[in-house]
C-alpha cells in the first residue's frame, strides 16, 4: 500500500486523487452528521455487508483482538444491524428518550491507500446529553474504507478507541461514538 | 426514620418480613441514607468475605495486580516462592500508594515518593537507612507492608476479609461451593479470567445491583429489545417460558436461580448465531463433559443457567457466558462496577471469540441489556427521592410458594434477611 501525504498531490495514479484527505474528511463529516441526527438506517447503509464495528476497552495494546480479550463492542454486520434496530425501538430504555449528541471530528490522516481500500484515522470528541447529565467520549477512530462503483465510499471496518481509563464517568456506551 | 433506638439498629424500620402473611417489604430509606451506608461499611463490608481476584490473573511468581476492594486500595500478588498475598497499597513511610500500576511482574515494590522499597513478600528492604534511623529500625516488622487480615481461596477464586476473626471462607460460602464447582467442571482444565475488564458505574444504590443480578421477573419487560433480537436470530416467533425454573437459598445470604434458557450457552447450547461450523464443537463439548462427570451432573452443567449472588456484592453468573461482577458504593446514590469474563482454559481462538461475542451481545456497558438494567436502577434511585411519602419496596413475589421459581423474589428475600441480621449485630 502506498503512504499518502496529507496534501493533495494528484500525481501518482487515480487512487491518490480519490483518497485525498478532503474526500475522506467529507465522508466522515457526513457519517458524523447522520449519527448526530439519529439517521441510523442511512448510517448503516454506509457499511459493507461484511463490515465489523468494534470498541475495545480502554486498557489495551495498540492492536487488540476481540478473539483474545474483552471489548465493549464487537459487532459483525448482523449484530450491527440488530444494534440499529434496537436503538430505533422506544423500548431501548437507556436511549429513550433519545439523548442529544454532537460529534466533533478532526485530525484526519489517510494512513495508506491503494485502488480500492484506504486506512484512515480521525480524532473525535462526542458529547452526549440526557437529562441533567452530559457525557464526553474522546478518542480516535481507525477506518478501513472501500471504494465502490460510482466512487461511493463504504466502511468495511470501524474501530473506535476511547481515550479514557475505564468508563467510571460515563457509565455506559449507548450511542455510536 | 430512626436508624437506632438506644444505640441499636432497628431492623423493623427497614425490613418488614411478614412472610406468613405473604408480605415482604424493604424501606426505600435504605437506598438513600448516608447513615445506613456508613453502617454497611462497618457491619457488612468490614465483616464479610469480599472477592479479590482469580488465580489465573496471577499465573506466575512475582506477578501483581492492584485493585480497590471494599473501598480500600490493595495489592494482590505472588511472592518469589509463588505464594499468594494481599497487602494494603499504602507505603509504611508516609502513606502514598505504593504500587500505581494496574498489574505487572516485579521482585519488589518501590514507592516513588521517598524511594522506600519492599520485597514482594512485604518485608522492608530499603537500603541506606542506617545513618538516619535507629540501628534496629524496622526489626519488629513495623516497616513491612501491612497484610490484609484474611486471604483465602476456593477453586481459584480469592477472597479477603478485613475482620481477622471471621469464619473461614469455605464455611462462609456454604452451598455456593457446589455452584462454583459446576462452573469449574465445565472444562477439563478449569476456567480462567479472560484478559480485560469492564470498569463502569451506575448512579444508583449498590444493593439495587445485587437484586437486579438475579432478578428474572424483569427480563422480558426490560430486555424486550434483546429478546426481539434473540427471536430473529433463532428464527422463532416467541420465547417459551423457562423450564426447570427454581431459586435456591445457599446459606449465609447467598442464593442462586437456575433454569433452562433459550440463548446460546458456551457450555453447551448451540444457537444459529454461532454458525453451523460450531455444531461439531458443541457435540464434542457435550460428549467430553458427560464422559468426565456423568450424565446427571452433565445435564446440570450443560443445560441449566444460573445467576448467583454471593453476599454481599459478588455476582457469579453462568448463563450467556461466565461473568464475575462486583460493585461498591461511592455514595448512597452511586456505585462503581467491575466485571470480568471467565473462559475455559485451553479453548481455542474460535471458541473464545464465540464466547466473547455472546457475552458482549448482552453484557457490559455496550451490550444490548446491561445499559437498560443500569437505566432501570437509576430510575428507581430517582423514584426514591420520594421515600418520605412513597416509602416501601415490595419484595413479596412467591413468598407463600413452597418451591419459588426464578421469577419470584425468594433470592432477594434471602439477601435482605442476611443484610438485616448483619446490620443489627452490634460491635463486639
Amino acid at each position: 500500500m502506498t503512504e499518502v501525504s496529507n496534501t493533495t498531490m494528484a500525481s501518482a495514479g487515480d487512487f491518490t486523487s480519490f483518497w485525498t484527505k478532503d474526500n475522506c474528511e467529507a465522508f466522515l463529516v457526513h457519517e458524523a452528521d447522520l449519527l448526530d441526527r439519529w439517521q441510523l438506517r442511512e448510517w448503516l447503509s454506509l457499511f459493507t455487508p461484511d463490515a465489523v464495528y468494534e470498541v475495545p476497552i480502554t486498557d489495551v495494546d495498540a492492536q487488540p483482538s476481540s478473539s483474545d480479550e474483552l471489548f465493549y463492542i464487537s459487532d459483525n454486520y448482523a449484530r450491527l444491524c440488530a444494534r440499529v434496530v434496537r436503538m430505533e425501538d422506544p423500548q431501548c430504555h437507556s436511549e429513550w428518550p433519545r439523548s442529544s449528541t454532537v460529534r466533533m471530528i478532526g485530525n484526519i490522516i489517510v494512513q495508506s491507500a491503494d485502488e480500492t481500500l484506504a486506512r484512515v484515522k480521525s480524532s473525535f470528541v462526542t458529547y452526549r446529553s440526557s437529562g441533567e447529565r452530559m457525557d464526553v467520549f474522546p478518542g480516535h477512530h481507525l477506518y478501513e474504507l472501500h471504494k465502490r462503483d460510482g466512487d461511493a465510499i463504504k466502511i468495511a471496518r470501524k474501530t473506535s478507541f476511547l481515550a479514557l481509563q475505564g468508563l467510571r464517568l460515563q457509565g455506559k456506551i449507548t450511542i455510536i461514538v | 426514620m430512626s436508624l437506632r433506638k438506644n444505640g441499636e439498629f432497628l431492623t423493623s424500620n427497614f425490613v418488614r418480613d411478614q412472610a406468613s402473611e405473604g408480605l415482604f417489604k424493604v424501606s426505600r430509606e435504605a437506598f438513600v441514607s448516608k447513615s445506613i451506608l456508613d453502617l454497611e461499611r462497618e457491619r457488612i463490608f468490614d465483616r464479610c468475605w469480599l472477592y479479590l481476584g482469580h488465580s489465573s490473573e496471577l499465573p506466575d511468581p512475582n506477578r501483581f495486580l492492584t485493585r480497590e476492594v471494599g473501598g480500600r486500595p490493595l495489592i494482590f500478588n505472588r511472592d518469589r516462592a509463588g505464594e499468594f498475598r494481599a497487602y494494603f497499597n499504602t507505603c509504611p513511610h508516609r502513606g502514598a500508594l505504593l504500587e500505581r500500576r494496574p498489574c505487572g511482574k516485579s521482585m519488589g515494590f518501590k514507592c516513588f515518593y521517598h524511594g522506600w522499597s519492599f520485597r514482594n513478600d512485604g518485608v522492608f528492604a530499603t537500603k541506606d537507612v542506617k545513618k538516619s534511623y535507629p540501628a534496629n529500625f524496622g526489626a519488629d516488622g513495623s516497616n513491612d507492608l501491612v497484610r490484609v487480615p484474611r486471604l483465602e481461596q476456593y477453586q481459584g477464586f480469592w477472597f479477603i476479609n478485613f475482620d481477622a476473626g471471621a469464619i473461614g471462607l469455605e464455611d462462609y460460602l456454604a452451598d455456593v461451593r457446589g455452584i462454583i464447582d459446576l462452573i469449574v467442571d465445565q472444562s477439563p482444565s478449569g476456567v480462567e479470567v479472560i484478559k480485560g475488564s469492564h470498569e463502569y458505574s451506575i448512579d444508583a444504590n449498590w444493593k439495587l445491583l445485587a437484586e437486579n443480578s438475579y432478578d428474572s421477573y424483569h427480563a422480558l419487560e426490560t430486555h424486550s429489545t434483546y429478546f426481539n433480537y434473540l427471536k430473529t436470530s433463532l428464527g422463532v416467533d416467541r420465547i417459551s417460558p423457562p423450564k426447570q425454573s427454581s431459586a435456591f437459598d445457599l446459606g449465609n445470604g447467598h442464593a442462586t436461580i437456575e433454569s433452562e434458557a433459550p440463548w446460546g450457552r458456551p457450555v453447551a447450547r448451540w444457537v444459529p448465531s454461532f454458525g453451523d461450523a460450531a455444531i461439531a464443537d458443541f457435540q464434542a463439548i457435550e460428549q467430553e463433559v458427560t464422559e468426565r462427570v456423568g450424565v446427571d451432573r452433565a445435564e446440570r452443567i450443560l443445560r441449566r443457567d444460573r445467576n448467583m449472588v454471593i453476599f454481599p456484592n459478588l455476582v457469579l453468573n453462568d448463563n450467556i457466558g461466565l461473568i464475575i461482577r462486583t460493585f461498591y458504593p461511592c455514595s448512597p446514590g452511586s456505585m462503581r462496577v467491575d466485571s470480568w469474563a471467565l473462559g475455559a482454559v485451553g479453548e481455542g481462538s474460535v471458541a473464545r471469540k464465540r464466547r466473547l461475542d455472546n457475552f458482549l451481545e448482552f453484557l457490559g456497558p455496550g451490550g444490548f441489556a446491561t445499559p437498560d438494567d443500569a437505566t432501570a436502577l437509576e430510575s428507581a434511585q430517582r423514584g426514591y427521592q420520594n421515600a418520605k411519602f412513597a416509602g416501601w419496596n415490595d419484595i413479596s413475589r412467591g413468598v407463600l410458594k413452597a418451591h419459588p421459581a426464578k421469577d419470584d423474589e425468594h433470592q432477594m428475600r434471602t439477601w435482605w434477611r442476611q443484610w438485616a441480621r448483619l446490620m443489627e449485630r452490634s460491635d463486639d
